[in-house]
């Protein structure tokens, strides 16, 4: 469809120009054929009181003088619309021309420079911590995006930060978007190599089940071990017919240990505990941030006493990737006193055995088996205080350097 | 009223009629929106009405609030509360 209102259109009229004529007087509908017969675009074609009302591009309107007389109508203009009028009216203010032209290049010169980096994919990696690094490298806020070589960044970053395995950056409008994959295969961690090294027990208890994969056991299956004693040695004894030992070799003790155990738990806290209340008071704040400097008015949050200051962060952004170096900051605060309260016994019994719940279900994250639990709440007075015992399995092995013997090491290892 | 040879031809080759005879192509989308191409020239038009010279009929579109949105030599769009469409 070459017609139509659309969008498209409807700025290539008002670049192009147009005007809005009225027809009057002669033969109307001869003069609308003769226009189209002459390729010249009609659109929004109303009747008026007194003939037409039509829109048509400015330069057609020079041809349109023949046609009128030819077809004895009159024509008279309505209405200008579009930038050639707009550029004729405002000829002589020089001064806009030039504030809008340099409002352009000075655009055009923010475009050359990072005004946004988002990171996106890190898990145990913080923001913080990338963004530190990326300051050292040189990149940041403000850094000309020339300096900056996308696949030589990527592989800097690989270099320093070892658990990252993938690093993509790329640089769209103003934005550096940096995608990170982190490590997260556990095995692999657990395969690094370690120096010569014993297992000690890291807690007292009675070893329930113990699998040797590398290293001499010195322990059994039923065996009872206090915190610091040897569980598996990574020193192996070689020994000639007679059975005397001759030479030693090392290596990384490797077994998987299981232990039960007694842990401890102990936690106590007061009845009487502070609360913030709020006050339902709200005061707010505009800040307008230029680079790393702002300035804003405060609505009152100065006088509050104590408030919670929740910030809201807006930068300005052109199109979808061009980001200024112009943000707005909205800041709520919420204004609160401190008031003393007392927890009854049922609700204090409750927040005891929900605390007591959050370290069992941590424990047991970590790979911990509770089997019983004499876990006692006591309510006195002025504290609640949960004590007792978890009987729990849980796997041991703290990895202590081997003590090395004066005797000849064996084979290669030597 | 025999067919000429030359229409013959183009419906054995099935050319469609629009291109073949001229014959006015209307597409009419909802009630409110006519688009119009194969037509010679406007011969009446106003709020309620607009007749339309085509090579072998005239078109009439009756309605209400029409508006023709655009109008050039090959095609012409109008749009308004269309109510009625004849030929004669």
């Amino acid at each position: 469809m070459k017609g139509g209102n659309g969008l498209i259109e409807r700025w290539l009229r008002l670049m192009k120009g147009y005007v809005r004529i009225s027809i009057c007087g002669g033969s109307y509908e001869r003069f609308l054929n003769l226009c189209a017969n002459h390729q010249i675009l009609l659109w929004n074609l109303q009747p008026a009181q007194k003939g037409y009302e039509v829109n048509l591009y400015r330069k057609d309107f020079y041809q349109l003088k023949p046609l009128a007389s030819k077809c004895r109508t009159r024509i008279r203009i309505t209405g200008k619309y579009g930038l050639p009028f707009f550029l004729n009216r405002n000829r002589k203010r020089k001064v806009f021309a030039a504030g809008f032209f340099g409002c352009a290049l000075f655009i055009i010169f923010l475009s050359r420079f990072i005004w946004n980096i988002t990171l996106e994919g890190n898990q145990s990696i913080t923001r913080q911590t990338v963004m530190e690094y990326l300051s050292e490298y040189g990149v940041g806020y403000g850094t000309w995006k020339k300096d900056v070589d996308c696949r030589q960044l990527a592989a800097e970053l690989r270099n320093h930060f070892q658990d990252l395995i993938w690093v993509s950056v790329k640089m769209q409008g103003t934005r550096l978007s940096v995608n990170v994959q982190e490590n997260t295969d556990t095995q692999i961690q657990e395969e690094r190599k370690y120096e010569d090294s014993d297992l000690t027990a890291d807690a007292a208890g009675t070893i329930i089940r113990m699998i040797t994969r590398e290293g001499t056991p010195i322990v059994r299956e039923g065996d009872t071990v206090s915190p610091g004693d040897l569980l598996v040695q990574g020193r192996m004894e070689i020994t000639d017919d007679s059975g005397t030992v001759t030479s030693y070799r090392y290596c990384a003790a490797d077994a998987d240990i299981y232990i039960k155990t007694d842990i401890r738990y102990e936690d106590e806290f007061l009845l009487t505990h502070e609360i913030q209340e709020y006050t339902g008071k709200k005061r707010y704040g505009i800040y307008i941030g230029i680079g790393k400097s702002y300035w804003g008015i405060d609505l009152g949050i100065h006088r509050m006493e104590q408030a919670d200051i929740l910030g809201k962060e807006k930068t300005l952004c052109l199109m979808k990737d061009f980001f200024l170096p112009l943000s707005v900051h909205i800041a709520t605060a919420k204004e609160y006193r401190n008031v003393m309260r007392t927890y009854g016994a049922q609700e204090a019994k409750a927040i005891a055995e929900e605390r007591l719940k959050k370290f069992l279900t941590e424990n047991e994250q970590k790979g911990v088996q509770i089997f019983e639990n004499n876990v006692r709440i006591d309510i006195s007075a002025t504290s609640c205080r949960a004590s007792g015992t978890l009987t729990a399995v849980k796997k041991t092995g703290r990895r202590v350097p081997t003590e090395k013997s004066d005797l000849q090491r064996e084979g290669n290892s030597e | 009223m025999k067919k000429p040879v030359c229409h013959k031809v183009a419906s054995a080759m099935e050319i469609p009629a629009d291109l073949s005879e001229k014959a006015a192509l209307v597409e009419l989308t909802g009630q409110n929106l006519l688009r119009v191409e194969n037509y010679l020239g406007i011969l009446e038009y106003s709020e309620n009405c607009l007749l339309l010279q085509c090579k072998n009929c005239r078109l009439e579109v009756c309605g209400r609030n029409l508006l023709v949105e655009f109008y050039a030599k090959e095609e012409l769009i109008l749009r308004g509360q269309i109510e009625q469409v004849r030929y004669f």
